[in-house]
């Protein structure tokens, strides 16, 4: 009973009826005010701190509208997020989103994308703590590590070494069993927003009208290639979709919640760049490092300013880090416990409960990575993983109002199918005006993962072993029903197949987990 | 051979007497209560006028206490008494157990006033002997009573992963296989929180958790290789799983005996540990629901010594 390859490419993860294993379900204790404070706290530390430098000399001043459109179609993605988060109700990142919903070839593309938007932004995230961290040690001791150790090869240097220490750092933490509390994140947010208003008002005494002159210089296109590259920073909006299963009320917290949270990440955003704008004309910004240090900085004279928004952007920044590379190690976690990913991801060392080798394998790859690529490649990788998991998410939106129009929502989206449709609209647009050379890496990387996929998980996916085995029998294309429900569920819990059904196939006597 | 059990002037230590008949009952060793007199330093000198009054009152208190636990004492035990001078209760303490070469040393915990509900408040004594001594230190929990005639039916051995940790449980299991007694060993886990801002969800951390368990069952299968190898096995066997929010769930969330005591080793009641919080053994000696045995790092190697001398 070997499955057609239409049956591998969209088989669907069951979802589990009585949310998974362990029983203990979580209380729903978060508020409509922390619910908000982890989708700011999600966003703002991924970009801004370093992304005018990149964005200004793509787009003039018009920047500000760059920052609108990225903001306009991460609210909308956010919102399918949203929906899709409340149907679905396994917790997790797109990836299983996808998984339970369109199937495995689409999970697959989604993981891909994931990889990128995780692994990559963290590179780009720790090469910006890069420039903050020598900002502050020139600040404070007059004492800068030479080009070659704090710049990738191609801009001149041997490999980014702050970089490469702030993701060891963060893989020690993990290693070691790190574990998150609200109140951390409200704290941390607070900092957050105060360095950025601190930029704000010292920035706006340097206002300057003739620096918005030539307001776009690029036109129409540069606005949206630098939307292309800020939509990084709108990366972790998404975290309030996730957190809904922990939320009080979510059919009303959540799309609170999320525009709540957009507008004030969007504010500051705009906030920040006008003030920088007003400070310095747009030709000064280009290959600025540690930029919002450098503006305060050649505003008043004095580097107290500048050393003040470099210690919070290396704590708020490394809070960020930390964070992603988490999320990076658990998506290949789950996508290790489905057969998709090699056993290795899924060890777990039994004295620190924590994926130890899987958070070594991680902080390695994006080591290298932070090492040794710019970070405007670094940033434009991470804004096309996002872009197109977030097409993926609105299309399955689409498809699960079309396939189970019955299902359980806890949040729907408003004005359907018109906030999927500009959603999905909205990434494409950004995608194709990003670089030539980012878009072909991507869709390099995303065949990679497919084929690699062809080869190994298509034949080791667990879904796949269990629909073989008859626990679980297909009824039609993209619906299953379990074979035996009470076995099936077990398996599904435990996420292994120890046991093959005997009476169902006994051929399979052999196949183990 | 004994087991010392440590009386403090003044408080009332009947739970560490119970616990000290108990394990005295179930390994048939003598029991020596010992009272430490911490004001009669330094040793040498006579000291007379107030001093000395001062002098005469402590011992005094601590004669009357001792002989309050001769009352507890049931008279099935051998037991002996002596107050011990010494520069501090810790000391003092450790020296008895040197003089009389105990194999266990019973404390019981800090009775205060305040109602800390379930969680065992350890004074800066037993702290103190948790990370000095050489033998492994019984914690009575307050109120801590067994009744007459009772002994051990059970040993809980935690099991942690780590090879020290197999070796312990392999050496409990055999002392307690010495003593008729059965074995258990128990993991213990809180779940961990998810990276709210991580967008992974917040199950994936309770995936973690059944795969941590499932490598546990299978690094306990070793032990339990070792365990089968004993001449005399012990009178059950069992592994168990005990998970909560926190430790005192975790710990309360599998069924104990009234007999019952937790072996836990304490290799990371290093020198580290005491300037770092988390230590394992710690958080669970103070929500145990049960007496904890705490083999601390300098007695570890004479523990599974002995148990090896048994299964010789």
């Amino acid at each position: 009973m070997t499955s057609t390859l239409r049956q591998q490419l969209f088989r669907v993860k069951p979802v589990p009826r009585d949310g998974g294993e362990g029983g203990t379900k979580l209380k729903r204790s978060i508020g409509l005010f922390q619910l908000t404070m982890i989708g700011v706290g999600g966003t703002i530390g991924t970009g801004i701190f370093f992304i005018l430098s990149e964005a200004v000399p793509l787009a003039g001043p018009a920047v500000i509208w760059s920052f609108v459109i990225a903001a306009a179609i991460a609210g909308l993605s956010a919102l399918c997020y949203a929906e899709l988060a409340s149907s679905v109700p396994v917790s997790g990142s797109s990836y299983s989103y996808a998984y339970s919903t369109l199937g495995e070839l689409p999970a697959m593309g989604v993981a891909a994308c994931l990889l990128l938007e995780y692994g990559v932004s963290t590179a780009a995230v720790a090469v910006g703590w890069s420039q903050y961290v020598n900002q502050l040690l020139n600040n404070l001791f007059g004492f800068q590590l030479p080009q070659a150790l704090s710049a990738a090869p191609e801009e001149g240097g041997i490999i980014n070494l702050p970089a490469v220490i702030l993701i060891a750092l963060c893989a020690f933490l993990l290693v070691r069993g790190t574990s998150h509390s609200v109140v951390a994140n409200t704290i941390m947010v607070i900092i957050k927003i105060a360095v950025l208003l601190f930029f704000v008002a010292v920035g706006l005494t340097g206002w300057n009208t003739n620096n918005f002159a030539d307001f776009a210089p690029m036109g129409f296109n540069g606005v949206m290639a630098g939307a292309g590259i800020i939509f990084f920073s709108f990366v972790g909006l998404d975290a309030v979709a996730t957190a809904g299963d922990e939320a009080k009320n979510p059919r009303r917290n959540l799309p609170i919640a999320l525009i709540a949270a957009l507008v004030i990440v969007t504010t500051m955003y705009v906030l920040v760049a006008t003030a920088g704008l007003g400070a310095q004309p747009a030709s000064e910004f280009e290959g600025q490092k540690a930029g919002l240090s450098q503006i305060l900085e050649n505003i008043i004279g004095a580097s107290w300013p500048g050393t003040l928004i470099a210690a919070g952007a290396v704590i708020s920044i490394f809070s960020v880090t930390l964070v992603v590379l988490y999320g990076q190690t658990r998506i290949l976690f789950a996508m290790s416990r489905d057969g998709m990913a090699p056993k290795i991801f899924q060890r777990v060392n039994p004295r620190t409960m924590t994926p130890v080798a899987n958070t070594v394998i991680v902080a390695i790859v994006v080591g290298i990575l932070a090492g040794v690529l710019p970070i405007n490649f670094l940033a434009e990788m991470t804004s096309i993983g996002t872009l197109a998991a977030f097409t993926v998410v609105a299309i399955a939106v689409m498809v699960l109002r079309r396939r189970e129009p019955d299902l359980e929502r806890k949040f729907k989206v408003p004005f359907y199918p018109l906030i999927p449709i500009l959603s999905i609209i909205g990434c494409l647009w950004i995608i194709r005006n990003l670089q030539l050379i980012t878009i072909l890496v991507f869709l390099v990387w995303t065949a990679l993962v497919i084929v690699w996929w062809w080869f190994t998980g298509r034949k080791n996916s667990m879904l796949g072993q269990q629909l073989d085995s008859g626990l679980i029998v297909l009824v039609g294309p993209g619906k299953y029903r379990e074979g035996d429900a009470e076995r099936a569920a077990e398996h599904l819990e435990t996420g292994t197949l120890s046991v093959p059904d005997p009476v169902a196939n006994p051929a399979d006597g052999e196949e183990k987990r | 051979m004994s087991i010392v059990v440590g009386v403090a002037p003044g408080h009332c230590s009947h739970a560490a007497l119970h616990l000290a008949v108990l394990i005295a009952r179930s390994s048939d060793l003598p029991l020596v209560a010992v009272a430490v007199n911490s004001a009669a330093w330094p040793r040498s000198r006579r000291l007379s006028g107030v001093d000395g009054e001062y002098q005469r009152f402590v011992r005094e208190e601590a004669e009357a206490v001792l002989e309050k636990a001769k009352a507890v004492i049931p008279d099935d035990i051998a037991a002996t008494y002596r107050v011990h001078d010494a520069s501090s209760t810790r000391r003092g303490l450790l020296e008895a157990c040197e003089e009389v070469s105990a194999t266990r040393l019973v404390v019981g915990e800090k009775v205060t006033e305040s109602d800390r509900g379930d969680e065992v408040e350890l004074g800066s004594v037993v702290t103190g002997l948790l990370h000095s001594a050489h033998v492994p230190v019984a914690v009575a929990p307050h109120g801590f009573r067994a009744a007459p005639g009772a002994v051990l039916s059970r040993v809980t051995a935690a099991y942690s992963g780590s090879e020290t940790s197999g070796d312990l449980v392999i050496g409990a299991a055999a002392i307690a296989a010495e003593a008729g007694e059965g074995i258990r060993i128990a993991s213990f886990h809180t779940r961990p929180r998810a990276f709210l801002a991580a967008r992974v969800g917040q199950d994936v951390e309770n995936d973690i958790v059944s795969e941590w368990e499932d490598q546990i069952r299978e690094d306990v299968s070793e032990v339990l290789d070792a365990i089968e190898q004993f001449e005399r096995p012990p009178a059950s066997v069992e592994v168990v799983v005990g998970s909560g929010g926190s430790w005192g769930e975790a710990l309360r969330s599998i069924p104990w005996h009234e007999t019952e005591v937790l072996v836990v080793g304490s290799s990371s009641l290093g020198p580290l540990a005491r300037i770092s919080l988390g230590s394992h053994a710690m958080k669970i000696v103070r929500h145990s629901p049960v007496p904890v045995v705490v083999v601390p790092r300098n007695a570890t190697e004479e523990y599974v010594a002995q148990a090896d001398e048994l299964l010789d």
